[in-house]
């Protein structure tokens, strides 16, 4: 490392220093350690059909109805300096049919890549780098694409020793043409076959004006039984060298992440929720502030799918809901929801929310 | 899975509960729900509520 000092262009730090890539922020990927999981703390995730599946926090699994099945799950198989990864395996095998594509996927939202300039003239150049280990070799494939599925560059990387972990980068000069959003849609799609069709695989290191989510004749972890795949350290970074990845501490990632996707969860000791009012006998409602605000209003709210995992506490005494809570009107920052128990409150009444261990609240606005 | 409409007091949003083949609701959500969207864009329609 050299460091200039002048007194016309101030000091100047060379070699790696002086890369844009460098500082802190420089990964675009969120939960690229793959340590959060707020919706299953390490518990398996069935694909089965074409759907929006998360094992791991931002990561998002897609399958094909009555088909090939694999599992995700957050693991703590991992390389060096690591502790977590994505982990895949492959249940039930199948040939992916022309059309049928089995993958991880990362929407990166627009705001996040809006410096790299795609779509225009001064579009920058962007290496991909990760971790990958599988029970499996040979040469596998991912791609990027852009928010209207008009733009993909299919991508290969090789596996060349099973079960060992791999570093991989992939260097991609930015798209100088179609449309690429810097706003709070998908920036950018960054996927990883695990098998895909012929119709959304492509040619390996260029720039395509359709939607290829993977590379031609890449590996099919999807059509081997019990094939394993695991990955972590992703990291989208400003430049053609894969630099050192950005770890960036726990509360960082988890609001981070929480911008797409929250959840409250509940313990034995029924922890207190939120403050709320009755507005019938049977009804009470609540507003929650959420910790970060969301990327867009969430339309949805999830929960255990058991009425008598939430609790509400009323005039000295508490009583198990009656069916479960419901979604409100919400907005980014602020969320409602309902409770409804048997006919024992009184209208107006100053009423609390509660839920038990198997009890959760969540809200998605997930790209 | 199929969507069945909420009955709620006068003036509400209109919210959904999504029942699933085991019969019980885990997602309640709004008609801006991209998977309730693309589940009526598919020709489907929500159950009534009950009243």
């Amino acid at each position: 490392m050299t460091l200039a000092i002048s007194g016309t262009t101030g000091i100047t730090l060379a070699t790696q220093f002086d890369s844009a890539s460098t500082f802190g922020f420089k990964n675009r990927i969120i939960n690229g350690a793959m340590v959060i999981d707020q919706r299953n703390a390490g518990a398996i995730v069935t694909v089965n059909t074409v759907a929006a599946f998360y094992a791991n926090d931002r990561f998002r699994l897609s399958g094909v109805a009555s088909a090939g099945v694999f599992t995700g799950q957050q693991s703590t198989t991992a390389p060096a300096n690591f502790v977590n990864s994505l982990k895949i395996t492959t249940t039930t095998s199948a040939t992916p049919a022309s059309s049928d594509s089995y993958y991880i996927v990362q929407p990166i939202e627009g705001y996040n890549i809006a410096d790299l300039g795609w779509g225009t003239a001064n579009a920058k150049t962007v290496t991909l780098s990760f971790q990958v280990y599988s029970s499996l070799t040979g040469t596998f494939g991912g791609s990027m694409s852009n928010s209207a599925v008009n733009r993909s560059y299919p991508f290969t990387y090789s596996i060349s020793v099973a079960n060992t972990w791999t570093t991989i980068s992939v260097t991609i000069a930015g798209d100088t043409s179609g449309t690429w959003l810097t706003d709070n849609g998908v920036g950018i799609r960054v996927y990883f076959g695990l098998g895909v069709g012929s119709t959304l695989s492509g040619t390996a290191g260029a720039w395509a004006g359709a939607q290829y989510i993977s590379a031609t004749s890449a590996t099919s972890v999807i059509s081997t039984s019990g094939a394993t795949f695991y990955i972590t350290g992703v990291q989208l970074e400003k430049g053609s060298t894969a630099t050192t990845f950005d770890y960036r501490p726990y509360g960082t990632e988890l609001a981070l992440c929480q911008r797409y996707y929250y959840r409250t969860n509940g313990t034995a000791n029924l922890p207190r929720l939120a403050a709320g009012f009755s507005v019938s006998t049977t009804v009470a409602d609540f507003v929650f502030s959420l910790p970060v605000t969301m990327r867009t209003i969430p339309s949805a709210l999830e929960q255990s799918g058991t009425a008598t995992d939430y609790n509400l506490v009323y005039g000295g005494t508490n009583a198990n809901c009656s069916s479960v809570p419901t979604i409100g009107t919400s907005n980014v920052g602020t969320v409602a929801f309902s409770y409804t128990v048997a006919a024992v409150m009184t209208l107006g009444q100053g009423v609390i929310a509660r839920q038990n261990t198997n009890g959760y609240l969540g809200w998605s606005a997930e790209l | 899975m199929i969507y069945k409409k909420l009955l709620l007091a006068e003036g509400q949003q209109q919210i959904y509960a999504r029942i699933e083949d085991d019969g019980k609701c885990y997602l309640t959500c709004t008609e801006d729900h991209p998977e309730f969207k693309e589940w009526v864009e598919a020709g489907n329609t929500p159950l009534p509520a009950e009243e």
